[in-house]
């Protein structure tokens, strides 16, 4: 019953205490479509366009936004939007908040500090009147999850455009090619592969593969011999 | 004088560190495998199911099952699964078509898991030890493997899971019942993307 009790404390306090949007504890991953720019690059898969995310959020009688996710609508959707409750504030008498956000080709002026990889998406969320992100800190602050074109690290990083030049947030990655910020501010947002960083190749992994089997195989024998040896003295 | 007499139904002790240490290269040889598709690569999944699932059986992990095991199960399942449902909600944006084989995959996946964290890496290291070390151990090691493939942020919640599933392992008697805990959460999740 203790450990009952301690594991079900421990799963409280981890969901209170996690990023918005952890990846739902584990089992093998989907895998994505290839990702769908707004104009592809020279050697880009055929696809479909890029879906724009949008949701209709409501809101109380202060205006306060409740709680909604915002999903392209990709396998494995090329931006979230998830919205705590209470982020955003719309004026009063307001019903609802329109949360959208639409792939748009990568424009001047551009990062100085890299390139962006993927759509950039503009982030925008509109009532009555205006939207204000109320927030005071991250946990009730938006994020935003975007699924980058490949896994390939070091991996990019989320950029905000401010007028002429784009701002770094801090960045989490929270799956394979996903990648987390929170978004205090609306408007165009990319991932951004910051320059002079090289990057892996993302193949198998032969030195790591290699040493794997050879430990697997001498801790299997060594199993197996200790087996052996306690069956014959029992 | 001659040696006592077996004792049917006494299993042998496993030594924990080799276990340990097999565990870990099984989680190498998986994110070496999958490369830059890690949790997203199928081939790389099976074969790590398929070490886990080997090494359980040359342990002699037993695959019992019971109506507790299964009322267990079920219980811890809804335990694991209703935060997340409270966190996330339920969005259904993947393909329908697509779930029976990735079930399939899922099940083979987490109940290889099961079968050697809460089976017999539990056994050997309550031998070893006791019961709570177990559980420690085996929460620890869950939480370790899914480190490489999705970040250190998910420590602290998969820690958390990890734990849950050592008290219905506790509870049930067996690891039949995390394994059905562990597999229906998995499963739900792909209604919670």
């Amino acid at each position: 019953m203790q450990w009952t009790l301690a594991g079900v404390a421990a799963l409280m306090l981890a969901w209170l205490l996690a990023p918005a949007a952890v990846p739902i504890y584990d089992g093998p991953g989907f895998a994505d479509e290839p990702y769908r720019y707004v104009h592809p690059p020279a050697g880009a898969k055929a696809t479909p366009p890029p879906t724009t995310a949008k949701r209709t959020l409501t809101v109380n009688a202060q205006g306060f936004s409740a709680a909604g996710y915002s999903n392209s609508a990709e396998q494995g959707p090329q931006i979230v939007l998830y919205v705590p409750s209470g982020a955003l504030q719309a004026p009063v008498g307001a019903k609802s908040i329109d949360v959208s956000e639409t792939p748009v080709a990568p424009s001047a002026p551009l990062p100085s500090d890299g390139t962006i990889v993927g759509n950039v998406y503009r982030v925008a969320a509109t009532s009555t009147g205006p939207v204000q992100v109320v927030g005071k800190d991250a946990a009730h602050q938006p994020t935003l999850q975007m699924r980058a074109p490949s896994a390939q690290q070091p991996g990019p990083v989320f950029e905000h455009r401010v007028g002429n030049r784009w701002q770094q947030y801090p960045t989490i990655r929270v799956g394979q090619d996903i990648y987390q910020a929170t978004a205090p501010v609306f408007g165009d947002w990319a991932l951004v592969k910051v320059s002079s960083k090289s990057s892996s190749s993302g193949g198998v992994n032969a030195g790591l593969l290699a040493g794997g089997i050879a430990v697997l195989v001498i801790a299997g024998l060594i199993i197996a011999i200790r087996l052996v040896r306690s069956r014959r003295q029992a | 004088m001659s040696a006592p007499a077996p004792t049917a139904g006494i299993r042998p002790a496993v030594p924990v560190v080799p276990l340990l240490a097999a565990f870990a290269a099984a989680v190498a040889v998986r994110v070496a495998l999958a490369g830059v598709a890690g949790a997203s690569s199928p081939p790389a999944a099976i074969v790590f199911a398929a070490v886990l699932a080997a090494l359980a059986a040359l342990c002699g992990a037993r695959l019992t099952v019971s109506r507790r095991a299964a009322a267990v199960g079920v219980v811890t399942a809804v335990v694991i699964v209703v935060p997340a449902v409270a966190h996330a909600g339920v969005a259904m944006t993947l393909p329908v078509r697509a779930f029976p084989a990735w079930a399939v995959l899922t099940v083979f996946v987490a109940g290889a898991e099961e079968a050697f964290l809460r089976g017999a890496l539990f056994d050997a290291v309550q031998r070893r030890w006791n019961v709570h070390a177990a559980v420690v151990v085996a929460a620890v090691a869950f939480a370790a493997l899914h480190v490489p493939l999705y970040g250190w942020h998910v420590l602290p919640l998969d820690l958390a899971v990890g734990l849950v599933l050592g008290a219905a392992r506790l509870a049930a008697g067996t690891w039949t019942a995390p394994a059905i805990a562990h597999i229906s959460a998995d499963l739900a999740g792909w209604w919670l993307l």
